[in-house]
């Protein structure tokens, strides 16, 4: 059953968003939830979110970096309808090839994409345009999937940046050279308990799917602070999935904590040494064997493949 | 993990690291074990204490902020008036409660080990390794783990580790050494496998211990009061290979001191000999076995160093083949009496006659019925 929005303006001048769920034929519809619009778009990382508005303004160029599905892409989209309510031109990268994302630049900040004669401009035609179009003009370039870019475009950038432009670039762990290590940095953290609850109670509220608090918090086990992975589980438990999917990147393997532990019992070797006690020796090192044979078992087990369902 | 498998691992690891088999201590921690999963209404523990789970399953994500070393600091602080009834009762809670959340580590999605930190500790890395809730992997490991709890609770309600582990080798070190621990405590024997020192005979045979001599070597006594010196040394009378300790009864022990000023020995001594006498009397079948079936017995023994007036004529013999618990050393007109754990009869017969000064002092073991 497809889901529908509205965003309805009262009398009262409030506005709110009405979620309906609509059947195939659209003759039968049923509210799902009526909420404030301003929750709609509630930026749980208000203060990062400020933070890049402000630099930006105040004509300072940033990086954000996060794993995957951290929230970035909602930033970038937030940042940008607030930099447009306050009427300065914005210009918004798209996945695509360079020429495609230089094309789309230029028709965003209105640069012309063609020369005197009609004909479009090569790409490097585009960046010099563009480059010499924002020396003269105050706008704002926002690059998401910025890791994704080529090195010439990276290089474009980097002259951007030399020149004194603005830009908002994001990108899921960056490597570390140019453009990504000149810019100043946020790094996205985790997300607080409560903004993944939050979204995920909305992710539910949007299938129209009742859970329990207790079902909530055994799925936030999975979710580690990421609002995309948030979003997922909700969804695979309405698939009725079973969910072994641990895709986020909190984790901390302590198999080395736990073998340390275990090597600090073969100090009894020691002590019986140092003691003179033969029972404290052999027990000990009887201990050392066992820890040493743990330890090549551990290590020995199968890494985890970087690969989904591996 | 279940809440069974949680209880075990608390009963395995407690029992091992405390080393005790108390059942109160053992049963405090699996409780506390259960603790933890009050981040869940659908626990155990969650449904007993509901207010309480409910508040914490609608805030924080299962496993992350009760799992953790922060609820652990809390809640060893808010029991820490447990430790007026027994440190021991207090140190199974919190061991007990760290088992309940640690071996969750061992699972699939983890535990948030250090909450805030949203970080997952986990081992192994790979998830495919790790256990899930009620996968028959973790049936296994929670039989192993009974297993493990049983095994360490019968090794720490016979003494410890160390204590079966020198009666598994019979290790003749371990065993002086167990001894040490329990010679004032229990009336012990010691099952000896060995050979004579001088006849190179092979024996294997169950003596009474009367004590340890030194680090190497201890002082027996077989069914009739021969006492041999048992253990690795040149002096020995007995080659100990394997030595395993028993107990055999509780005892009593009472230490006094007999102050001789050029005394005469035998009335010093006389009363301590008759109560003696009168209890081997009693048990003529003087086999270990039945040491300890036997009412209220008691062993005396005199240590000390004696100075013998006019001891021209005293001629104590020496055997080669036993330990002499009372050697002689002569001088001028007095002679030197060294007597180590020897019974009042033997004094009496050998040196009662004579006037002493010096000092002993006197061991009485008394052992008490079951």
């Amino acid at each position: 059953m497809p889901i529908k929005r509205h965003r309805r303006k009262l009398a009262s001048g409030e506005e709110k968003i009405y979620t309906y769920a609509v059947s195939a034929d659209g003759s039968t519809r049923h509210s799902l939830s009526a909420r404030d619009s301003s929750d709609s778009r509630q930026i749980y990382r208000a203060s990062e979110f400020r933070r890049l508005v402000a630099a930006l303004v105040a004509n300072s160029s940033l990086l954000v970096v996060g794993e995957a599905g951290c929230g970035k892409t909602f930033l970038a989209q937030a940042v940008t309808a607030e930099l447009i309510t306050m009427n300065f031109p914005v210009a918004v990268t798209k996945p695509g090839t360079v020429k495609q994302i230089l094309s789309e630049i230029a028709v965003q900040l209105g640069v012309d994409p063609e020369n005197l004669e009609g004909k479009a401009l090569s790409t490097m035609g585009l960046m010099k345009e563009i480059a010499d179009w924002l020396l003269i003009n105050t706008a704002f370039l926002i690059c998401d999937n910025a890791h994704r870019f080529p090195v010439s475009l990276r290089c474009w950038l980097d002259q951007l940046h030399n020149q004194g432009q603005p830009i908002l670039l994001l990108a899921t762990y960056p490597p570390a050279r140019d453009i990504f290590l000149k810019l100043p940095r946020i790094e996205l953290e985790p997300m607080a308990d409560k903004a993944t609850r939050a979204i995920m109670l909305e992710a539910a509220a949007e299938l129209n799917l009742e859970l329990t608090p207790a079902q909530l918090s055994s799925l936030q086990q999975r979710v580690g602070g990421n609002p995309m992975l948030a979003k997922r589980v909700v969804r695979e438990e309405y698939l009725g999935l079973d969910g072994q999917a641990l895709d986020h990147t909190q984790w901390l393997d302590i198999t080395p904590y736990i073998i340390a532990a275990l090597m600090c019992l073969v100090l009894v070797r020691f002590i019986g040494l140092g003691f003179n006690n033969k029972s404290l020796y052999l027990l000990g090192g009887i201990i050392t064997v066992s820890v040493a044979v743990i330890r090549l078992i551990l290590y020995s087990l199968p890494r985890s493949k970087g690969r989904l369902g591996q | 993990m279940m809440y069974k498998t949680h209880m075990a691992l608390a009963v395995a690891a407690t029992s091992l690291i405390l080393g005790t088999a108390d059942p109160m201590v053992l049963s405090l921690s699996a409780v506390c074990s259960q603790l933890p999963d009050v981040d869940t209404t659908k626990s155990f523990s969650g449904r007993i204490l509901f207010p309480l789970s409910s508040y914490l399953e609608k805030r924080f994500a299962h496993r992350s902020i009760t799992h953790s070393f922060l609820a652990l600091s809390f809640f060893a602080v808010v029991i820490f008036p447990v430790t007026f009834f027994g440190y021991q009762y207090y140190l199974g809670m919190v061991s007990g409660y760290f088992w309940g959340f640690f071996g969750d580590v061992f699972t699939k999605s983890g535990v948030a080990l250090f909450y805030p930190s949203k970080v997952r500790a986990i081992c192994p890395a790979n998830p495919r390794l790790r256990l899930s809730t009620g996968s028959s992997a973790e049936w296994f490991v929670l039989f192993i783990l009974i297993i493990f709890a049983i095994l360490s609770i019968q090794i720490n309600s016979a003494g410890g580790i160390v204590r079966a582990f020198n009666q598994g080798l019979g290790l003749p070190s371990g065993a002086i050494e167990t001894v040490n621990q329990d010679a004032s405590r229990y009336l012990l024997t010691a099952h000896i496998k060995g050979r004579n020192a001088i006849t190179q005979e092979p024996i294997e045979k169950a003596y009474e211990i009367v004590q340890p001599l030194n680090q190497n070597d201890l002082l027996v006594k077989d069914e009739l009061g021969i006492t041999y010196r048992v253990g690795n040394s040149q002096e020995c009378q007995i080659v100990a290979v394997i030595m395993k300790i028993e107990r055999v009864a509780p005892i009593n022990t009472t230490v006094t001191n007999i102050l001789l000023d050029d005394e005469e020995l035998s009335e010093k001594i006389a009363s301590l000999s008759q109560a003696e006498s009168s209890d081997y009397q009693e048990d003529n079948v003087n086999s270990p076995q039945n040491w300890g079936a036997r009412g209220a017995k008691t062993r005396t023994y005199l240590s000390g160093t004696l100075t013998i007036f006019d001891a021209d004529d005293l001629i104590i013999p020496t055997h080669i083949d036993r330990y002499d618990t009372i050697t002689l050393q002569p001088a001028s007109d007095i002679a030197y009496a060294r007597l180590i754990a020897a019974s009042p009869g033997e004094v009496m017969r050998l040196l009662g006659d004579y006037y002493a000064s010096g000092n002993l002092v006197v061991r009485i073991v008394e052992h008490r019925n079951f």
